[in-house]
């Protein structure tokens, strides 16, 4: 079935040509196993100023802010303001089961530490995204190298670092792992795996996700599901075989029924307390946003590419020139010039597969890296990241829609700005990666002479 | 099938240095290093500030007097969100930002540090209720000083004379006024209403308001304000001028033991009133039930006049259910219909452009919360 299947689609096809050239990388061994440290001592390092920068609340308060061990929870019942089940119960940031253990964990690594619990959280952060953003990159097929400075380039994200302030929004370990579950759905959609096997391989695409914040888990469902549309549309243009579209579909479905099945259950918790809390008033009523923020958020997708040097200059053109910068600033998540740089390398790329002439041989071996259709594969995701932002995060788009008529709960834009970040790391390290690869072959990364 | 050849060095390579260096200068100006020396030099302003002696102290300098355990400060208006904007003030970027250049003033406050915890809904729900039961709850938590952020109040010159004819406040240069909270009643913590409806931000009506079983809708309802009525203790909650306006009513099981003893002795009237200067209203009402669809009602008409400015809808409230409140019509002085929009140009300058109100009987469920002279 995969050697007739539509080539479009698959990864997974060139990976039974794949061979192993013998020592032949140019770095050597020691060097690489060095990388891993230096580039979390450099992490460190980048982050010290950060933590100076946070105010010193006394510890109380931040335990307050974690929402654990308050005796305001008695007083709050005893005003009566709130009934036993009402959902403002769940106000805090945790939304999974996994996440709450995380911020559990930063509690005690504060208590048996000299640390701010606020610190150790960070702290706890950093690690976790680092970790989870190099496993995930290894397990997508990345070398070890570009998976660390992948895992680098997203704990360190101007986004993240701009907003140290917003605890459950500077760590992004769901971003990458919640990108490249996409990559494993589409690599899904031509395996030749038992259905058990696709099942197992989105649980661990969503155990890798580690879902945190309610913003993240939607992101991350939303782009899966844009890419599986879009890539059963494009499988379509190759075969009208509809046993063969058949199977490509339902191959991704397994896929994405066991991510969705993981985070279900992940998120069971705090699921089943919204279905007990039924009876309060309107769920968004207790949390004090308003629809125009949606608005405020949305307005300006271009900060997108406006780098963290530059942004308090343009901050303050706004703001001299009397135009209004809302209440969680859109400028606290910078913008990269990462991302017009990936987007012209994906334009590229895609233009050099239109240039690649239909009959020439095999296509490109895997060595150790990731694939010639890999790139291609980050290139479109990038796009559908882009269009997933500016259609459904925009004023004039669907989040303001989703905010008028359904909630105004979801500031869009702001936290968006993390994925179209992850998916240009991506794409730049995705290519970096094959560059790093063809190099010991010879080749050039697009491999336009088999 | 493939041959390994050597190859002059690629331009990429060259793309990917380049690209090295511009992550390295995200990466720095991100890490705030680039900002270090500008952070040293505020903070050594701050100190040159200290040592002389300018006629507007700072809000740090008034409180350096005080004993460090004394040094507790309620910022008002209370905001959930105190990341930098300009909602709950024109003059500074935000309390947190001023109180992350100042750590070691030693100041608690209430801000900043309690996001999204039951005692942030604790606040934001007194905020919802206007500066005065932000005062009371302040002042019964055990806050010393009561900060109102005069940036948030427009016009704010009637607060700084409030400021100045109160013994032991002051006005700091970051455009507070510090007033002094005691543990006994004050008397200016009964003027603050007259500030509520001056708040541009409007911090206190993003929050939904919660009275005795029923929850205002944020956004759509003003601060509760004591009725004149001295016989009967009421609460009037205005209307903000909107076609339609919602709030929901607890189902009584839903509510706790205390709340719901104290709620079922007074059983008494929930009343909407027509806002003076006008001829009448039109209004329906709707009840949706959040349990039980099925049961929605239609659309209730009422008509409120200035014969009749009061009419009870008590039993119209379903319990457990959303109740949409929508204008048909509203009449002038003159006995025209009269379009939203031209409302604020209308003779009821007392209620500010609010069509109608509810008013409902003071029952005395958070009795220390909202009545300090009550056990």
């Amino acid at each position: 079935m995969a050697s007739t299947g539509p080539q479009l689609v698959s990864g997974s096809l060139y990976r039974r040509h794949e061979f192993h050239l013998p020592n032949s990388s140019r770095w050597p061994g020691s060097l690489q196993r060095l990388l891993p440290w230096a580039l979390l001592t450099l992490a460190a390092f980048a982050w010290w100023p950060t933590f100076l920068s946070l105010s010193n609340p006394s510890a109380d308060q931040v335990w307050e802010r974690f929402g654990l061990g308050s005796a305001c929870v008695a007083e709050r019942f005893q005003l009566g303001w709130i009934g036993p089940d009402s959902n403002q119960n769940l106000g805090s940031f945790t939304g999974s089961l996994l996440s709450t253990a995380a911020t559990g964990l930063s509690c005690q690594l504060a208590r048996h530490t000299d640390l701010d619990p606020l610190q150790a959280f960070l702290i706890l952060g950093l690690l976790l995204t680092f970790g989870l953003s190099a496993l995930a990159c290894r397990w997508s097929g990345f070398r070890s190298d570009t998976s660390l400075i992948t895992a680098f380039l997203i704990t360190t994200a101007p986004c993240a670092f701009s907003r140290v302030g917003h605890l459950s929004l500077a760590t992004l370990w769901a971003v990458i792992p919640g990108l490249l579950a996409c990559h494993g759905l589409w690599r899904s959609l031509d395996s030749p795996r038992k259905p058990l096997g696709l099942v197992g391989a989105g649980a661990i695409a969503a155990l890798l996700c580690l879902p945190t914040q309610d913003y993240y888990v939607f992101f991350t469902l939303l782009l899966l599901f844009c890419s599986f549309g879009l890539l059963v549309v494009l499988a379509a243009t190759r075969t009208t075989e509809l046993r063969h579209l058949g199977g490509i579909a339902s191959r991704g479905l397994l896929f994405a029924g066991g991510f969705f099945l993981v985070l279900l259950l992940l998120y069971a918790p705090k699921l089943l307390l919204l279905t007990q809390a039924g009876t309060g008033p309107p769920p968004f009523w207790a949390t004090p946003r308003y629809a125009i923020e949606q608005f405020q958020y949305g307005l300006l997708p271009f900060t997108w590419v406006i780098p963290s040097p530059w942004v308090a200059v343009v901050q303050k053109a706004f703001e001299d020139g009397g135009i209004s910068t809302g209440t969680e600033n859109y400028f606290w998540s910078t913008g990269s010039f990462l991302i017009p740089i990936a987007w012209g390398v994906a334009l590229w790329t895609v233009a050099r597969e239109r240039q690649r002439p239909p009959q020439a041989g095999l296509p490109l071996q895997r060595v150790r890296g990731l694939g010639h259709r890999d790139l291609l594969f980050f290139a479109l995701l990038l796009f559908i990241t882009t269009f997933v932002g500016l259609f459904w995060m925009t004023m004039g788009g669907l989040g303001t829609l989703f905010a008028v008529v359904v909630s105004p709960v979801l500031r869009s834009l702001t936290r968006f700005t993390a994925f179209e970040y992850g998916a240009a790391v991506l794409m730049l390290t995705a290519l970096l990666d094959r560059c790093l690869s063809a190099r010991t072959l010879g080749q050039g990364p697009w491999a336009l002479k088999p | 099938m493939s041959t390994v050849r050597r190859q002059s060095p690629d331009p990429l390579w060259a793309g990917f240095g380049l690209l090295a260096l511009w992550i390295l200068i995200e990466l720095l100006s991100s890490s705030r290093w680039l900002e270090v020396s500008t952070i040293q030099q505020l903070l050594q302003r701050q100190q040159e500030d200290k040592t002389r002696n300018g006629s507007t102290p700072r809000l740090s300098d008034l409180l350096d007097a005080v004993p460090l355990e004394r040094r507790t400060v309620w910022f008002a208006p209370y905001t959930t969100f105190p990341e930098t904007g300009f909602v709950e003030s024109r003059l500074r970027q935000g309390v947190y930002d001023a109180f992350k250049v100042f750590p070691d003033s030693g100041i608690t406050s209430n801000y900043g540090a309690f996001k999204l915890s039951p005692a942030d809904s604790l606040m934001a729900q007194a905020s919802s209720l206007g500066l005065k039961a932000e005062a009371e709850l302040g002042r019964r938590l055990g806050y010393r000083f009561f900060a109102i952020d005069l940036g948030a109040i427009e016009p704010s010159q009637a607060l700084i004379q409030l400021c100045v004819r109160t013994a032991g406040c002051r006005v700091s240069s970051e455009g507070y006024a510090l007033f002094p909270l005691h543990g006994s009643p004050d008397p200016w913590i009964n003027q603050l209403h007259r500030f509520q409806r001056l708040i541009p931000g409007l911090a206190q009506i993003s929050a939904a308001p919660r009275w005795d079983g029923l929850v205002f809708h944020p956004d759509q309802w003003w601060p509760p304000v004591p009725s004149s009525n001295q016989k009967k203790e009421t609460f009037i909650i205005w209307a903000r001028p909107r076609w339609q306006v919602m709030l929901y009513r607890y189902d009584r099981n839903q509510l706790p033991q205390a709340a719901r003893s104290s709620w079922g002795q007074s059983n008494q009237a929930i009343l909407l009133r027509l806002a003076k200067g006008l001829k009448g209203v039109d209004l329906c009402i709707q009840s949706k039930s959040s349990t039980a669809p099925a049961q929605t009602q239609g659309c209730i008409p009422i008509e409120l006049r200035s014969s009749s400015p009061t009419k009870d809808i008590g039993p119209l409230l379903g319990q457990g259910t959303v109740t949409t409140i929508k204008i048909q019509w509203i009449y002038g002085p003159e006995g025209f219909p009269y379009p939203l929009r031209l409302l604020p140009l209308l003779p009821n300058d007392l209620q500010r452009t609010s069509p109608f109100a509810i008013e409902f009987p003071a029952v005395r469920l958070h009795s220390n919360l909202h009545h300090p002279s009550s056990p």
